[in-house]
């Protein structure tokens, strides 16, 4: 008897089993008018055909109507990122705002045991823009690509790392890596446009058609640039750029085969368009969005225009939505091998730097430049982050006490001996010379000037030179500079731009402590010049961390770094930031709160390609 | 007159050579290369890891591992057959990007001038027989404050008394609907709704300089025998000013048309940023900041190109109304 009803429910699980597939499979999808139509016409294959076999299903807060038009702004052919970033191009991967890979055009992935050889499993089904499907030889080709020393114009950030790649079975690929990866280590491989259409591009790859030249690749790919050959390049993105005048206008329009439904199998995205108007610089932002031209913008628009943004919403029917940035404000890298020898061993000795922290009106920065927005911040991660070290932290030597700050450069044996405000330092006046990069980070030569007229008040004399970012990036690796600004990219997660936070590299770019320290470490201390101890403290954690594969430890190793890095002023940074989004009022579906930066896709956090127009 | 411009043609021909090593090396003077400015760009965005590896791959790729002296060589015999290279950062030959905005420059730089002149010459006519009147002061008043407000100001402030007044203008040359739409007539007229707005702001900065030397010019002549002898005959003012005042005094403003060709076209380059003018100017800028070499060293010879020749057709104008400068 038991047996029998043992079977009897092994039977019922089974029947319902095959029902609820069955319902699966004769799931209905629906579409776009435009693409309906299409359909009847015999045009395009069905919606059931287009899409998937599991497409990924988008949990949105409410369920759109499709139409309408994206405006938004482009400002040349340097600015690939901000197609990539509002979903014309999509990564292998999604990430969420905590952080964690979720799946996208890969359905899933996994690592061996050593975190070496990673494999992924693309979504089964998924196509190109064209109709053609995507296949792991795909995923092979492009990897192989960029790794073939004979198309260096094709590359990532995360080639170097990979040995080989090889195709299992036509949704199978498999990654093998030269050393163990970290979650946050494969960002540049799951985050990064990595699958690129073979089937599209071997036309003009002279590896498989021998009338080609390496440029006529070079020029079909436009890698990581944008230009007319972008036009109809089969894309897995949302939409497909379908028009293109130079210095003006790019228009893209709906993807027939993108591969996300929302809940009730409406195929994704709700957009019909997106038109991408030319404006060299932020400039003209303001007017654009007064006139309703800006849908969803965050690339460009300055927070030093907030007033102007928040006095035309109405007349331009939008709201101004301040979004946390994972960058942190304009800071000071002290070159701690600096040529000057009396400006080296002040750099090097942390009563300085904590004299200069505590010679700096953050809030003044704050106030007059950001509109009170940001809040005096350190050398450290962002709260609400994996690696913020704690709030006592975070007030370490941030508040502004110039008494205090004076008290300490006496103590240090520097004095203004000639009266003019400044001391010296074996009879030359102090002085710092800091470099900032024109064009990168905004107000960053306005914030630096504020610091100035304040170190005037401890008698510290800073002089700030802006100058081209090529050039400065020169200087430093010459080490020509006392110090160079750069905003601390990543301060949500400082192991996804570790250079930005300490010198794993030798030449590094962007380094933070000056080139002859980095060729220290390089060298383990055989050349270049030793930096202060707490730096080798620091630089031992932080490069445990950023090399380590488990994430707790990762994050152990990383919070300890912070705190050195903190109550050392390892760098004088500033502010954290925010990011202004302009975000058409009728737009509906963009969640309340987000954060808006690279790593995270800036504004692919507002979900273009689930936002609808309300009626 | 056929010695004279043989003898111009020459000159010009060596100016454009000398100009040109000036130019290359100019623009390549910068430390860093465009190899430089790509990984910086990569390297913002994320770990760079040891990407450096490729640098030399990319220099040699994109030949900026080769000699200057090879590099002009190469560079200035390419140019002369009109290959003007490559461009590193729009990935695209130059002449494309170049002949693309060309036009728009040329049409732009055109009317502004002629806005000006139209302007600026009865005006200065104006000045120069009204002199020292409240009239001529005020406008020497506007013509000061025309040269000093930069274009790309005047024109944010336009826009936003555009915007105030409610017109959908908001720079460029065209309204949507006719970026991409066939040449008609109502597309002519929507350019027309929209050019105004750029002639007017880099015409205004070039009236004043118009206005004030036609002063001048007109103030020269105006006590002339030959003009004494024009009024002593009992013709009518207007007539004198225009029939032989005019006239005359036209010629300093001849070799300085010359000039404002190349002026104007530089000075378009903040305005076209903030009106989103498809122009030549915003490209140069960003070649310089990238490194792109090759398009920013087209962009100037090409200035280069306009200045010799506009010297060249205000020299032949001068030299065919006023004899005495051919035989000099």
């Amino acid at each position: 008897m038991k047996r029998k009803n043992r079977f009897c429910l092994a039977l019922i699980l089974l029947a319902s089993l095959v029902l609820v597939s069955g319902v699966g499979l004769a799931k209905e999808y629906a579409e776009a008018p435009e693409l309906a139509e299409l359909v009847t016409r015999g045009v395009l294959p069905a919606v059931g055909e287009r899409l998937p076999v599991n497409p990924l299903v988008a949990e949105t807060e409410s369920i759109g109507r499709y139409g309408g038009t994206l405006y938004l702004t482009y400002n040349g052919s340097a600015d690939y990122e901000n197609f990539y970033k509002i979903g014309v191009y999509r990564p292998l991967a999604e990430i969420n705002q905590q952080f964690e890979y979720q799946p996208g055009v890969i359905d899933s992935w996994t690592w061996d045991e050593d975190r070496v050889v990673l494999t992924v499993e693309l979504r089964r089904g998924v196509k190109w823009s064209d109709g053609h499907p995507l296949t792991a030889v795909d995923l092979v080709y492009s990897i192989e690509a960029k790794k073939d020393p004979s198309l260096p114009f094709i590359t990532d950030r995360h080639i170097p790392y990979i040995t080989t790649v090889r195709a299992v079975d036509d949704y199978t690929v498999e990654i093998t890596h030269d050393r163990p990866q970290s979650d946050v280590s494969i960002s540049g491989l799951m985050l990064q446009v990595f699958a690129h259409p073979k089937h599209y591009l071997e036309q003009f790859d002279p590896r498989y058609n021998p009338e080609m030249t390496v440029q006529d690749l070079d020029q079909a790919w436009s890698f990581e640039r944008v230009s007319q050959a972008l036009v109809d390049m089969p894309t897995l993105g949302a939409w497909v750029i379908t028009e293109y005048v130079h210095n003006t206008r790019i228009v893209a329009t709906r993807n027939p085969y993108y591969w996300k439904v929302d809940s009730e199998g409406n195929q994704l995205p709700y957009v019909d368009r997106l038109v991408f108007e030319y404006a060299a610089d932020g400039t003209r932002l303001p007017l654009l969005a007064a006139q309703g031209r800006l849908s969803l913008q965050g690339r460009t628009v300055s927070v030093s225009d907030y007033e102007v943004y928040l006095a035309n919403e109405e007349r331009g029917g939008y709201k101004t939505v301040i979004a946390a940035d994972g960058a942190l404000g304009p800071s000071l890298k002290f070159n701690y091998a600096v040529d000057d020898l009396d400006l080296r061993s002040l750099f090097q000795n942390r009563d300085f730097r904590l004299a200069l922290s505590y010679g700096t009106d953050r809030h003044e920065i704050s106030e007059r430049l950001y509109y009170g927005l940001v809040e005096p911040w350190g050398p450290i991660a962002l709260r609400d982050t994996p690696l913020f070290p704690g709030e006592e932290y975070l007030k370490h030597y941030n508040s502004y006490d110039p008494v205090y700050a004076n008290e300490l450069l006496d103590g240090l044996g520097l004095f203004d001996t000639d009266g003019d405000g400044f001391r010296e330092i074996n009879g030359k006046p102090i002085t710092i010379v800091l470099d900032v990069d024109s064009g990168g980070v905004g107000g960053a030569t306005q914030t630096f000037e504020i610091v100035a007229s304040q170190w005037e008040k401890i008698g510290i004399r800073l002089i700030v030179n802006t100058i081209e970012r090529s050039l400065l990036v020169a200087r430093w690796g010459e080490n020509a500079q006392d110090a160079f600004m750069w905003r601390s990219e990543s301060a949500m997660h400082p192991f996804y731009t570790p250079h930005h936070w300490y010198p794993n590299a030798h030449p590094s770019r962007y380094g933070n402590v000056g080139e002859p320290v980095a060729l220290w470490f390089a060298t383990d201390g055989k050349e270049g010049v030793e930096p202060p101890e707490f730096l080798k403290e620091y630089w031992v954690l932080m490069d445990e961390a950023n090399t380590a594969v488990d994430t707790e430890e990762q994050n152990r190793l990383g919070i300890e770094a912070m705190k050195i890095a903190a109550d050392n002023v390892l760098i004088l940074s500033t502010t954290n930031l925010v990011s202004l989004v302009i975000v058409d009022e009728r737009l509906a579906n963009v969640p309340e709160e987000f954060m808006f930066t690279h790593t995270l896709g800036e504004i692919w956090m507002a979900r273009p390609d689930q936002v609808y127009f309300k009626q | 007159m056929g010695p004279y411009i043989v003898r111009r043609l020459f000159s010009m021909v060596v100016m454009f050579f000398l100009i040109s090593i000036v130019v290359f090396l100019l623009v390549q003077l910068p430390q860093g290369d465009f190899v430089d400015y790509y990984i910086s760009q990569i390297g913002a965005s994320g770990d760079v890891g040891n990407i450096g590896e490729i640098e030399a791959q990319l220099r040699s790729y994109y030949g900026l591992d080769r000699s200057i002296v090879a590099r002009y060589f190469n560079w200035i015999s390419d140019f002369i057959t009109g290959d003007f290279g490559y461009s590193l950062q729009h990935n695209v030959p130059v002449v494309e990007i170049i002949s693309q905005e060309l036009g728009w420059t040329l049409l732009i730089t055109f009317l502004s001038l002629l806005f000006a002149w139209i302007v600026g010459i009865p005006l200065g006519i104006y000045s120069a027989i009204r002199r020292y009147t409240f009239g001529d002061h005020f406008l020497t008043f506007m013509g000061l404050l025309g040269v000093s407000i930069p274009s790309f100001f005047l024109a944010l402030v336009l826009l936003f008394v555009l915007l105030i007044t409610g017109s959908p203008n908001l720079g460029g040359l065209f309204s949507e609907q006719y970026l991409t739409a066939p040449w008609s007539l109502y597309k002519v007229w929507d350019l027309l709704k929209h050019i105004w707005l750029p002639v007017v702001v880099v015409g205004t900065s070039q009236i004043a300089q118009i206005m004030r030397l036609m002063r001048s010019s007109v103030l020269d002549v105006v006590d002339q025998p030959f003009v004494k002898t024009a009024r002593s005959k009992g013709i009518t003012e207007l007539r004198v000013i225009f029939k032989h005042v005019v006239r005359v005094a036209l010629n300093p403003l001849i070799s300085l048309a010359g000039m404002q060709a190349p002026q104007l076209i530089s000075g378009l380059v903040a305005t076209a940023v903030v009106l989103a003018l498809p122009v030549m100017g915003p490209t140069f800028l960003s070649a310089l900041r990238t490194q792109d070499v090759l398009l920013a060293t087209a962009y100037l010879q090409i200035i280069t190109v306009f200045l010799l020749v506009g010297n060249l057709i205000a020299d032949i104008a001068l030299g065919w109304s006023d004899p005495r400068i051919r035989f000099e």
